[in-house]
């Protein structure tokens, strides 16, 4: 092997077993040294090469895999969803009267998605954790800091427009949803508001509205008082 | 969480940081990097059953993201490859670690031609064989070696001009 190959194959891969590279290596200082620089130089292209990673890029990651499965599951369910819509178009149709004011307020959207979701309110399988939950908050400029029981749902939905997150906390007395809303939505803030299955309550923050929605027999103040506590904007 | 999802997520957890890394170098935008993880990670979810030995995951997922870029390009019709000062920049104020020789040799990296600097990125940077690499670029192996070669030589040569390393290498 000449001097041009022995190069050749050292630069190529400065830490090669190859026997004739080794063995020209033993038999010569020069070459020794040769070897060190480029070691040297392997290491400093290793750290430039390595530039900084988002810290959070992993989780994010997971995230839009778990959200790529829920999309999923929910077009396999897509059938269910036009159902779901029929039932509640049928149902607030019947019982508009109930509904104050309809439709152009909280409380009649928030009750439309809550049927719309129907079928999340009976799945106690899925867990999401507060880390997602919170990457799906920051868009609206929120965080959850901590939260003391499971959350079973979060996803985007729209109040006539305004992207709002849709969310689903496990508690003792049953699924009680949240909607959070930035504050330029438009809608009509109302009251507290029931119909024959749910009842409701608004909430307004100094930087969204909440609306909570649960069973008419499940209580809302424990979940409201959490939320007080422990959802906070920036300002 | 079924057993797919925690292979995937073990996935993810091991090689994140390596392909944006490799993403980088080829797009050189950090935005669009991690678009194309991202991307990488949906498509390897999608055919993760087709993957069988864990020693493989790293060839194929490289596979899966030089794909990706190609689409990318098939889409859009930007050169990323036309390198500005800009992006070398943007990039060092992130780094406040980096030595001014590093940030030298990551210029100097970021001019190498594509051909010389990806086997390049692929042996120091995620420790893959000749052969690894001659698979994974579709080359023989001599051909890789050469480029691997003339990446270092280039550099060396760079380096050696520059008053700055020079000095510290042979001084």
């Amino acid at each position: 092997m000449d001097e041009l190959e022995f190069r050749r194959r050292l630069l190529s891969n400065p830490t090669t077993n190859d026997e004739a590279v080794v063995q020209q290596l033993a038999a010569d200082p020069d070459k020794q040294r040769l070897q060190h620089e480029l070691l040297i130089l392997d290491q400093q292209i290793k750290a430039s090469l390595a530039v900084p990673v988002p810290a959070d890029l992993a989780d994010r990651l997971l995230l839009s895999q778990g959200l790529l499965q829920h999309k999923k599951i929910r077009q396999r369910r897509w059938w269910l969803g036009m159902a779901a819509s029929l039932v509640l178009v049928a149902g607030l149709v019947q019982q508009r009267d109930h509904l104050y004011p309809w439709p152009d307020d909280i409380a009649g959207h928030a009750l439309a998605h809550v049927y719309h979701e129907a079928k999340q309110l009976d799945d106690n399988n899925s867990l999401i954790d507060l880390t997602s939950v919170n990457l799906l908050l920051a868009d609206l400029g929120g965080e959850l800091r901590s939260w003391p029981g499971t959350i079973r749902y979060a996803s985007f939905c729209h109040f006539q427009g305004t992207r709002s997150l849709h969310l689903i906390f496990n508690t003792a007395q049953g699924p009680v949803t949240v909607f959070v809303l930035p504050k330029n939505h438009g809608l009509q803030p109302g009251g507290d508001f029931y119909d024959a299955q749910f009842h409701g309550h608004n909430m307004q923050l100094a930087k969204a509205d909440l609306v909570l929605v649960a069973g008419k027999n499940q209580s809302l103040s424990g979940v409201a008082t959490t939320l007080q506590q422990q959802l906070q904007f920036q300002i | 969480m079924s057993n797919k999802q925690i292979r995937y997520e073990a996935l993810v957890r091991a090689f994140h940081a390596d392909l944006f890394r490799y993403a980088f170098w080829l797009c050189h935008q950090r935005t669009v990097a991690e678009d194309l993880v991202q991307e990488t990670f949906l498509r390897a979810w999608k055919s993760l059953d087709s993957l069988q030995e864990a020693a493989a995951a790293k060839g194929w997922l490289i596979t899966i993201l030089r794909r990706e870029n190609a689409r990318r390009f098939e889409r859009k019709q930007f050169d990323y490859q036309d390198v500005d000062q800009d992006w070398l920049e943007d990039e060092h104020s992130e780094g406040p670690e980096q030595t001014a020789e590093n940030q030298q040799l990551h210029q100097y990296i970021a001019r190498l031609a594509e051909e010389y600097r990806e086997p390049l990125v692929l042996q120091v940077l995620l420790g893959m064989t000749g052969d690894e690499i001659a698979q994974t670029l579709e080359l023989n192996l001599n051909t890789v070696n050469t480029r691997l070669f003339r990446a270092r030589q280039q550099l060396r040569e760079l380096l050696l001009q520059s008053p700055a390393t020079g000095a510290s290498q042979h001084g």
